[in-house]
């Protein structure tokens, strides 16, 4: 069972500090490289980016939404929505939220999940658009196909 | 001095933190021709000690000191700070939250909101959060004191390592070092905050030591003096016990004005002591004449643009000048500033509270000068209290005490004195009980025909010359300061009728004036339609 380091003050302002970095856009690509590292290691659960997020992050929104990406694109897709699902409770109306719930639901196959975030969007470009249409066909999709 | 350079300085004891300081130091962006120093002092007695060791190692004309856990996040910060000081070089020393004026207990954060400037983000309470006051559209603002969580300086001035050899007020004690020798203290304008300050809850150990060292080097030149006046007769007991109830007072700019009405030299010996070994305590024999003389004569010698009156048998509680100075600081139109108060008996203990004029608020409250008066003369009730209870701004009183509009009041002199002050502004009242009001055997205003009987006419010639005045024009209200007024003066009457005194309301007159206000409130009921 994976149990969280945040007891250790240490481990706690270690994973602070990365997060910051990435926040504050410094160093960032070597922060994320490190931080990737600590979840492939486990060094860190989910409750522990997402407490750390909470209480010591400024930009808490932007941060989980970088953080899903970065997760997403490393394949741990563990991490992907619980980063995802707190943003949104932050901020349900945040359209980068949105978006990025859309496409990875969209990518796990949950069209319908996917539609219902997507058409929350109010200001839709082109990207929005077509991802909304893919999700409607693949829904319709699969449910003719059930 | 190397005007093209600047250096970072912080005094480190978590190496770990530092290093992450520097990692957002080496981020901002340098100016062309501009040089960039970081020097980590470690192992200092103190921050003043540390500060001043790295001040002499660096040649940079510009010095940020920052705590370990402070991370700059203004990538343009260096650009920012060197511009912002070549264009103001009357401006010595910024720091990133500040307050204009600091307040009363020498704390900066805790002046009102909107005397404070500046942001940061911040973990004090446990959760990084934006502290944020402002905004204003100049360069910087002014202030007395800023944070000591980064500052930054385009000159040198010493640390006082002399008197903090802590970690506490060694910033504010330099902000006044810097407005001492002539320059300008501020708060830059920021967009967005310029630093994350990581403090988390703070380590407060031995806050309250240098809080006091920084009243006592720095209080007379930061705070208005208030003159506390003794006008005492023959009690040297309760007099000393008045007089160490200011010595213990918080606030750091008080002189004590003793006018001695006594009959013999007991006072002046047990004063001899304290006016060798105190220089703020003033003795005088009063010249004038007793009692309400000795009032005039203590005010003639208050140098104070604030008075507070002690009667000999009252007590200050500790931090009653600094509690009622705070309200004055911030707030120029409050004009008195007076408390609940507590009753004590010959020896000091606390008894029944019920028969004093207190008002049952649980929070301070900010009235309008006239209203509050216009209470106290619709109700015949004293709620402002006894001279040791009001703080007040000496230029307000405008009428010699013992007198109110040319009458002569001497029984409710205080209430006179409420009435010449109240009308110039605003009062506060304090929920919190800031005196403690003894009551004895040998008190003036408890004997029948010198305290009591003289207020049947003082209260009527206070309602009606308070008039000219601006108060009681609402008629309703003067008439229902006229029915208490009656109600008052007959529980005097019946009084004197039940202790065989009668004689002394026929001598005083007094039936004569409880028959003037009954004539004044029928006439004025009769225009107002209330008789026919």
């Amino acid at each position: 069972m994976q149990t969280s380091n945040l007891d250790h003050s240490a481990g706690r302002q270690l994973l602070k500090f990365v997060l910051r970095r990435i926040e504050q856009d410094v160093e960032r690509e070597d922060s994320r490289r490190e931080l990737i590292g600590y979840l492939k290691e486990k060094r860190f659960t989910n409750e522990d980016l997402l407490e750390v997020v909470e209480c010591d992050m400024i930009h808490k929104v932007d941060l989980l939404n970088r953080l899903a990406i970065y997760c997403y694109e490393d394949g741990l897709y563990d991490h992907v929505i619980p980063l995802l699902h707190m943003a949104h409770q932050m901020e349900p109306s945040n359209e980068d939220t949105l978006y990025n719930l859309g496409y990875i639901l969209s990518s796990f196959q949950q069209y319908d999940l996917a539609l219902q975030f997507l058409r929350n969007i109010k200001n839709r470009d082109s990207d929005v658009e077509q991802l909304i249409s893919l999700a409607e066909e693949n829904a319709q999709g699969f449910q003719s196909m059930n | 001095m190397n005007p093209n350079k600047i250096c970072f300085i912080s005094c480190v004891n978590d190496e770990s933190t530092y290093l992450e300081s520097l990692r957002y130091i080496r981020h901002l962006e340098v100016p062309e021709g501009m040089e960039i120093e970081t020097l980590k002092v470690t192992g200092a007695s103190s921050m003043t000690a540390g500060y001043n060791d790295a001040m002499r190692q660096t040649d940079a004309k510009y010095k940020v000191y920052l705590h370990q856990d402070v991370f700059i996040v203004n990538r343009t910060f260096i650009r920012d700070l060197v511009s912002l000081f070549e264009k103001n070089p009357q401006l010595g020393l910024i720091g990133m939250v500040g307050a204009e004026k600091i307040a009363a207990s020498g704390i900066w954060w805790e002046a009102p909101y909107n005397w404070k400037w500046g942001m940061v983000y911040e973990s004090s309470p446990g959760r990084m959060r934006k502290q944020e006051y402002g905004p204003f559209q100049d360069d910087y603002v002014s202030v007395q004191a800023v944070d000591g969580l980064l500052m930054a300086t385009q000159y040198d001035l010493p640390w006082r390592e002399d008197l903090f050899d802590g970690w506490h007020f060694y910033d504010i004690s330099q902000c006044v070092e810097f407005l001492l020798a002539g320059y300008d203290v501020g708060v830059p304008n920021q967009s967005s905050p310029w630093c994350i300050h990581d403090c988390g809850i703070s380590n407060l150990n031995r806050y309250d030591d240098y809080r006091k060292k920084f009243l006592a080097a720095y209080g007379k030149q930061l705070f208005p003096l208030v003159s506390v006046l003794i006008p005492t007769f023959n009690r040297p007991h309760y007099l000393i016990a008045a007089l160490q109830s200011v010595l213990v007072q918080t606030y750091p700019n008080i002189e004590i004005v003793v006018s001695d009405d006594s009959t013999n030299s007991d006072t002046w010996n047990a004063l001899r002591p304290y006016l060798e070994t105190c220089s703020n305590i003033r003795y005088v024999r009063n010249q004038k004449e007793k009692w309400v003389g000795n009032f005039i004569n203590c005010l003639e010698l208050a140098a104070g643009e604030f008075v507070n009156f002690l009667n000999d048998d009252d007590l200050f509680h500790p931090e009653k000048i600094q509690k009622m100075m705070q309200y004055m600081l911030f707030d120029s139109d409050i004009v008195l500033a007076t408390s609940s108060r507590v009753q004590i008996d010959k020896d000091g203990n606390v008894v029944d509270n019920s028969n004093l004029s207190n008002l049952n608020y649980s929070e301070d409250k900010t009235f309008r000068g006239y209203d509050l008066g216009n209470f106290i003369l619709a109700n015949c009730l004293n709620i402002i209290g006894e001279p040791t209870t009001a703080l007040f701004r000496k230029e307000c009183l405008t009428d010699p005490i013992g007198t109110y509009s040319g009458q002569k009041i001497h029984t409710l002199g205080d209430v006179a004195m409420w009435l010449s002050i109240l009308p110039k502004g605003k009062a506060v009242y304090l929920s919190q009980p800031l005196s403690y009001f003894r009551k004895h055997d040998d008190q003036v205003s408890k004997d029948f025909e010198i305290g009591v009987i003289p207020s049947i006419h003082e209260w009527f010639h206070l309602i009606e010359l308070s008039r000219l005045n601006g108060f009681l024009h609402n008629e309703r209200l003067y008439q229902r300061a006229l029915a208490n007024y009656l109600k008052h003066a007959f529980s005097i009457v019946e009084y004197a009728y039940e202790h065989n005194k009668e004689e002394l309301l026929i001598q005083t007159n007094a039936l004569q004036t409880c028959e003037s206000a009954l004539k004044n409130l029928t006439v004025e009921m009769i225009a107002q339609g209330n008789l026919k």
